[in-house]
């Protein structure tokens, strides 16, 4: 997938010094170079992707609000220690409902930011994962355009593996 | 029957497998068999189940009719008996659905005696039967929807010039060149996604219009979740994994 959207951006031909990259889950923490570094060095394709563009001359820009990422990490945290049962089912449902709210909460702090960053002349590009409902916010004040169209039901893949 | 898929993990002692032959079912069969049992059977899943386990309940009258001793006696007199029910759903002749029912009676008289609950295992049953009826008609359904797409998306890449729609789901590996969706595909952001505009201009009116009623009747009839438990886990460990590498990199500047 990373490739075709890759590929997309790269036909768009967009003017890179003047391109600022939005990421789901990077944090506003004054190292967001660095670690998009390291998260590519782990193999991440997005941020593979990211760091190829900053050579190219795009700004990474902090994205999000560093305490909404450590409950959405707390809140993994107990799904994932959660022995699977009857248990784990309860724990589910309890963390995609707090997971719902706090997305909102994510979303929120994300389309205000994009809108105090960035600068007069500049271009956004905002990759963010498939249960977000970021481009509801922004519409208001910018044209959203898709690289690729949203994701937010199962893939043919998933029902036939099902 | 040809391929059998097990459906139940039950006791064997009480219950054998639910068996469905999955390359027999049809959509339009299986959808009618399951719209009609929702109207006259509600609830098919679980009152299928009931009956089973009713029979079980009438051996408590057993219990209650026969002394401890006369009750060891016959489990002992029916320790090597067993009966077998065969419930099966036929289209023409092939069976698309066979339920295999194996009671053990001296089995059933012990646990009848002992007073065990079975509601727990009644429930888990009757929510397992129906998922996975729910599962495969949404599977069939949809199996059927894409082969359906894969005509209409075939008829365009064939023509001269190829819309950008088309190149599009071709270039981010969508479809292929015979209009196959592919593994990444998603139907639900072709009826309702960004590209819907283009779907509607460029796709039959009434492939959108099947395509929308399908996933109505798929959402409100059975009530899919977004995720099963599994995928939701696995998303979850890539994404504490990311996050716990984030956190621990900021927090240590």
């Amino acid at each position: 997938m990373w490739q075709g959207i890759a590929a997309k951006i790269g036909e768009l031909d967009l003017p890179w010094e003047k391109t600022r990259i939005y990421q789901d889950g990077t944090p506003v923490c004054g190292n967001e170079t660095a670690l998009a570094k390291r998260l590519a060095e782990r193999g991440s394709p997005n941020y593979l992707f990211i760091i190829e563009l900053m050579k190219k001359g795009a700004v990474l820009e902090g994205t999000e609000d560093m305490d909404l990422l450590i409950r959405e990490y707390d809140l993994l945290n107990k799904l994932l220690m959660t022995k699977a049962g009857s248990e784990r089912e309860s724990v589910n449902t309890e963390y995609q409902e707090k997971s719902r709210k706090l997305l909102i909460l994510r979303d929120q702090f994300i389309a205000g930011r994009i809108a105090s960053t960035l600068q007069n002349g500049e271009l956004p590009i905002v990759f963010m994962g498939v249960m977000h409902r970021l481009d509801k916010l922004l519409e208001k004040e910018f044209q959203v355009s898709y690289v690729i169209y949203r994701l937010p039901f199962r893939s043919i893949g998933t029902i036939y593996n099902a | 029957m040809g391929h059998k898929t097990s459906l139940l993990r039950a006791d064997p002692i009480l219950f054998s497998p639910i068996y469905l032959n999955a390359d027999n079912v049809s959509t339009e069969k299986l959808l009618a068999l399951y719209r009609f049992s929702n109207i006259f059977f509600p609830k098919m899943g679980s009152g299928l189940v009931k009956t089973i386990m009713d029979m079980e309940r009438h051996s408590e009258r057993l219990v209650a009719n026969s002394s401890p001793e006369e009750r060891k006696k016959l489990i002992r007199q029916m320790n090597s008996l067993s009966m077998d029910i065969l419930l099966t759903v036929s289209d023409e002749a092939q069976r698309i659905m066979e339920i295999s029912v194996h009671i053990v009676p001296s089995e059933v008289l012990e646990r009848a005696q002992q007073g065990r609950n079975d509601l727990v295992h009644y429930q888990q049953l009757s929510d397992e039967l129906d998922k996975l009826i729910a599962k495969l008609i949404a599977k069939e359904v949809c199996r059927r929807f894409t082969s359906k797409l894969a005509d209409g998306f075939k008829a365009l890449t064939g023509i001269k010039q190829v819309p950008s729609f088309i190149t599009q789901l071709l270039d981010i590996g969508w479809i292929n060149r015979d209009g196959e969706l592919l593994h990444e595909a998603c139907i639900d952001d072709l009826l309702t996604g960004k590209y819907r505009e283009q779907f509607e201009q460029w796709m039959p009116t009434e492939l959108l219009h099947e395509g929308m009623e399908i996933r109505e009747t798929i959402e409100t009839f059975f009530a899919i979740s977004q995720y099963d438990g599994d995928s939701l886990i696995q998303d979850a460990r890539e994404r504490h994994a990311l996050l716990e590498i984030t956190i621990r990199e900021t927090v240590r500047r």
